[in-house]
């Protein structure tokens, strides 16, 4: 076995050791390399960093209030001299028993924010320059390059309103972005349709009065944007939206097909 | 036509005394961590405003326990409180120590408790059960990220994918995949790497697209 073909075999344990997935032997084994190897500790420096990226695969997630009670109440408790901006948390150091009490029978919490609309944006313009970089066509770079700057246009704006749209499964697939009578839709997981249907996006009434927001196709499996919808003014009480695919390439007076996905304002 | 408002759907928070992370807007993360080296308590709580999300959607995705998830994060914490000084800049970005000390604990706690081994696979690993309805602003946020970085692992090869989210996402050691996957542990290992560094390859070129920068974690900003 040459020097090469014995490195392979730490690269390997290297890209292990960052996904914690080693067996003890074979951690040992890595530990005691890792001490003299300069190219390996590379590596799992550039393994850590792809990782952290995959960290965010999952979905958001809030936490309970009481995470960081918890943290205060450590941090209270480790015997370090601490300070606070907060005089609550000077004043009130809570206990980590009772915190993780009070865990137990807590619930997520969520707490609304504006800055997490401008937050959203900020990311569409990182997304569509990283999505840019996927597509091969050098026009359609351009076309999806235009239709994101609308998107992040709208995200920034306070007058415009999110509508997650969630499947039958109860996953989102779509997120309407409503600015008066103005509708663009992102799009994430609907599946691609062929030319004989069209999806119609819907808006519903109190009433239950449904009419066709726009017809729009679905031809990528990744990120894309839907823009220049216009609601009727005929539905003067949007509570919901829906989404439904129909036959042809044009919406049809009222939904024909089932609903596949909906949301409420 | 003006449609309605939904009731609080982009209402302001409650007014709370001192914001989470206020005074410390404009100070980059190690300023933050050097501020917790000196007891800073508020400097921590800045960087728990920046990442405490991510690093609880992390574990809590390994966990699939709400409580066991919290736990997690709070020792991560804990110990950057106790020990910020082991965070090295030179080797990385402050949110990759912090979210590979997340994920070590998550995976730790996960191999601890035998009840928690029925973990969903592959792709699976990447489905999360919504507790609560989520905001929509967290909709809209869950919805992009998610999809960039899941781009990335679409291009992957589906056993190399495969051994990478059992890993990463499941807990599960080298030899356990082996023997869930029906693979020799060799194959296991050698998908292990290849994975690893397309992803790397990938994110490298969107890296570069986006100017060289990471992008920006929104949650930076509350």
């Amino acid at each position: 076995m040459t020097r090469h073909d014995e490195h392979v075999r730490f690269e390997e344990l290297a890209a292990g050791h960052a996904l914690h997935a080693l067996e003890p032997e074979d951690e040992q084994l890595f530990r005691a390399h890792l001490s003299g190897c300069a190219r390996c500790e590379r590596a799992l420096d550039e393994h850590a960093a792809a990782l952290a990226h995959l960290a965010y695969a999952p979905d958001a997630a809030e936490p309970a209030p009481s995470l960081l009670e918890g943290i205060r109440a450590g941090v209270l408790a480790s015997g370090r001299e601490a300070s606070f901006p907060s005089p609550d948390v000077q004043e009130q150091p809570a206990q980590l028993d009772e915190v993780r009490r009070r865990r137990d029978a807590s619930r997520l919490r969520r707490a609304g924010t504006l800055t997490g609309v401008a937050a959203a944006a900020a990311l569409v313009v990182s997304l569509g320059v990283w999505n840019i970089g996927l597509q091969q066509d050098r026009d359609a770079q351009v076309e999806f390059s235009a239709r994101m700057s609308a998107a992040v246009g709208q995200l920034r704006d306070e007058n415009t309103e999110t509508v997650p749209l969630r499947g039958t499964a109860g996953e989102v697939v779509a997120v309407a972005l409503v600015r008066g009578d103005e509708m663009s839709l992102v799009l994430d997981g609907l599946p691609v349709n062929d030319a004989a249907t069209t999806y119609v996006v819907w808006g519903e009434s109190s009433l239950g009065d449904k009419r066709a927001v726009g017809a729009f196709d679905v031809t990528t499996d990744g990120l894309d944007v839907r823009d220049g919808m216009r609601l009727q003014t005929s539905v003067t009480d949007v509570t919901r939206y829906l989404v439904t695919m129909e036959q042809g390439d044009s919406a049809p007076a009222i939904p024909t097909l089932p609903v596949l996905a909906a949301g409420t304002v | 036509m003006t449609l309605p408002r939904p009731n609080g759907a982009t209402a302001a928070a409650a007014p709370v005394a001192v914001p989470l992370g206020a005074g410390y807007e404009g100070q980059d993360d190690r300023a933050l961590v050097a501020r917790v080296t000196e007891g800073d308590g508020g400097a921590l709580e800045a960087l728990y405003a920046r990442y405490g999300r991510a690093c609880y959607g992390l574990a809590r995705r390994i966990l699939v326990d709400e409580q066991l998830a919290q736990d997690a994060v709070q020792e991560v914490f804990l110990t950057v409180w106790r020990d910020a000084s082991r965070f090295d800049a030179s080797r990385g970005a402050f949110s990759t120590w912090l979210l590979s000390m997340t994920h070590h604990k998550a995976v730790d706690s996960v191999r601890r408790e035998e009840n928690l081994r029925k973990r969903r696979t592959t792709d699976e690993a990447l489905e999360v059960t919504e507790s609560d309805a989520p905001r929509v602003e967290d909709a809209v946020w869950s919805l992009l990220r998610r999809q960039r970085v899941r781009e990335v692992l679409r291009t992957l090869p589906e056993p190399q994918r495969e051994a990478l989210t059992l890993a990463y996402f499941g807990g599960f050691t080298q030899r356990e995949i082996a023997g869930l996957t029906s693979t020799p542990l060799g194959t296991v290992k050698t998908r292990m790497l290849a994975g690893m560094r397309r992803m790397k390859e990938s994110l490298d070129g969107m890296s570069n697209a986006a100017g060289g920068q990471e992008p920006p974690d929104p949650r930076s900003a509350r």
